[in-house]
C-alpha cells in the first residue's frame, strides 16, 4: 500500500483538481493536454487524501491525518482509505 | 502603421493596423464583424507582409497535429509567445505571429498571396489563425469557445453542445423551423458578463453570416435516441461534461484553470442537461416542458 501512496504522490502533477463544492474533480493531463472526457470525482474523504498527501506519507500517517480531520477511529476508517487509494491509483494508472 | 478597421468579437474590439502597402484580405465571414470606425481597442493586431525568422531562443511548448501533419506550433520567447501556423491543406507555413499578453498585442507576419482575380494581397487571419486569436482571448477574458449550436427562442437562449454527429445542426434547424433564430450551428463564444449573466456570440465563419449575440439560459448535451429523454446534470459531472466540448489547447495550466473558472460561472447561471433526442418537431415542446421557469 505504501508503494501505491508513493505512486499517487509522484504523479499528482499529471492531474488538475478542482473543488466543486461537494466533490473534487480530478482531470488528467495527457502529454500536457487536458482531457475533460476522462475524470474522477472524489468525495470529501478521498479529496482530503488527495489534497493532503505528502512525500513522507505512509498508510499509518495518512490514516492518522484522516482520523484527525474527520474525527473518526483509525481502525474503522483504514479499509475505506485503502479502497480510496486503490481507486485513485487505478484511475491514475490508466490515464 | 495604418489603421485598417476593427473586428468586433463577443463585444471585444480587435484593432487592425497594417505596415504593408498591400490590401488586406479578410474572408467573407468577417464582413459583418468588421467596422471601419476606430474605438477603444481591447486587443491590437499589427499586420506585416513578410515572415519573421524564429529566434534561436524560441522554446517549443505545444504542437497541434492532425494525424502526422502539424497544424500549428506554439513557442515561448521571454514574456511573449510565437504561434507558427501551417496551411491546413498544403501544410506549408502560413503565418508566424507573436503575442504579448502584457501589451495585448498580436503581430501577424504572413507572405502575400495572389487571388483568383490576380490581385496581390495579404490574408493575415486565414484559418486557423483567427480562431487561435479568439482562443488566446479566451485565456485572458471571461469567455470560452464551445462546440455547440445556439438558438434564441422568444428571448430564451439554448445551446446544444457536443462533437460532430451528435445532432447540433439538426436541433438548430428544428428550432429554426419553429421560428427561433440560429446564432450558429457549430461554434460559439460564451461570455460571462459583469452582472453574472451569460451571453452567446457567433464568430466569423468561412461563409457569410451576420454578427449575432443573445443571452444564454440553458445548456444541453444531446445524443441520438429512439425517444426523447432529459436528465439534469449536477456537481462535478456537469462541469466536466460541458468543459469536454470547449475549445482549449490545454498546454498552459493557468489557461485550463481559467476556463474551468469561467465554465463554473456559466453553469451556475445556466442549468445543464443530458438530452436524448429523437429529431422531430416534438423535441422543442419536450425541452420547454422540462425547463425550470
Amino acid at each position: 500500500m505504501n508503494q501505491i501512496i508513493s505512486d499517487i504522490f509522484q504523479n499528482k502533477n499529471k492531474f488538475i483538481s478542482r473543488n466543486t463544492g461537494d466533490e473534487l474533480l480530478l482531470i488528467p493531463l495527457k502529454d500536457n493536454v487536458v482531457d475533460f472526457n476522462q475524470y474522477l470525482t472524489l468525495n470529501d474523504v478521498a479529496a482530503f487524501i488527495w489534497e493532503n498527501l505528502d512525500s513522507t506519507d505512509d498508510l499509518k500517517s495518512l490514516s492518522s491525518k484522516v482520523c484527525t480531520e474527520f474525527d473518526s477511529n483509525e481502525d474503522a476508517i483504514q479499509e475505506d482509505i485503502k479502497s480510496y487509494l486503490n481507486e485513485l491509483h487505478h484511475f491514475m494508472l490508466i490515464k | 502603421m495604418n489603421f485598417i478597421g476593427r473586428i468586433k468579437l463577443a463585444d471585444f474590439n480587435f484593432g487592425l493596423f497594417s505596415k504593408s502597402e498591400l490590401p488586406i484580405l479578410l474572408e467573407e465571414g468577417f464582413e459583418d464583424f468588421f467596422h471601419e470606425n476606430e474605438t477603444n481597442n481591447d486587443r491590437i493586431i499589427n499586420i506585416h507582409d513578410f515572415l519573421i525568422d524564429l529566434p534561436s531562443i524560441a522554446k517549443l511548448i505545444y504542437e497541434a497535429k492532425q494525424e502526422n501533419n502539424v497544424l500549428w506550433k506554439v513557442y515561448e520567447v521571454d514574456s511573449a509567445i510565437i504561434v507558427e501556423v501551417f496551411n491546413p491543406i498544403t501544410f506549408e507555413i502560413q503565418q508566424r505571429a507573436t503575442y504579448s499578453s502584457k501589451k495585448k498585442t498580436w503581430d501577424i507576419y504572413c507572405l502575400p498571396i495572389i487571388t483568383g482575380k490576380n490581385e496581390t494581397v495579404i490574408n493575415p487571419l486565414a484559418y486557423p489563425m483567427a480562431p487561435l486569436v479568439w482562443y488566446y482571448l479566451s485565456t485572458e477574458e471571461d469567455i470560452i469557445m464551445i462546440h455547440a449550436s445556439g438558438i434564441t427562442d422568444q428571448g430564451i437562449g439554448r445551446i446544444f453542445s457536443g462533437f460532430s454527429g451528435v445532432g447540433k445542426s439538426t436541433l438548430a434547424s428544428i428550432w429554426n423551423k419553429q421560428g427561433s433564430q440560429i446564432i450558429n450551428d457549430d461554434r460559439l463564444i460564451l461570455r460571462v458578463m459583469k452582472n453574472g449573466d451569460v451571453m452567446m456570440y457567433n464568430t466569423p465563419m468561412p461563409y457569410s453570416d451576420s454578427s449575432k449575440a443573445t443571452s444564454l439560459n440553458y445548456i444541453y448535451l444531446p445524443f441520438h435516441s429512439k425517444e426523447n429523454s432529459f436528465k439534469a446534470l449536477s456537481g462535478a459531472q456537469r462541469l466536466a461534461k460541458t468543459l469536454a466540448f470547449c475549445i482549449q489547447h490545454g498546454y498552459d495550466k493557468n489557461a485550463i484553470l481559467h476556463h474551468i473558472n469561467v465554465m463554473e460561472r456559466i453553469i451556475k447561471k445556466c442549468p445543464v442537461a443530458s438530452l436524448g433526442v429523437y429529431p422531430d418537431a416534438e423535441i422543442c415542446g419536450f425541452i420547454r416542458g422540462h425547463e425550470i421557469q
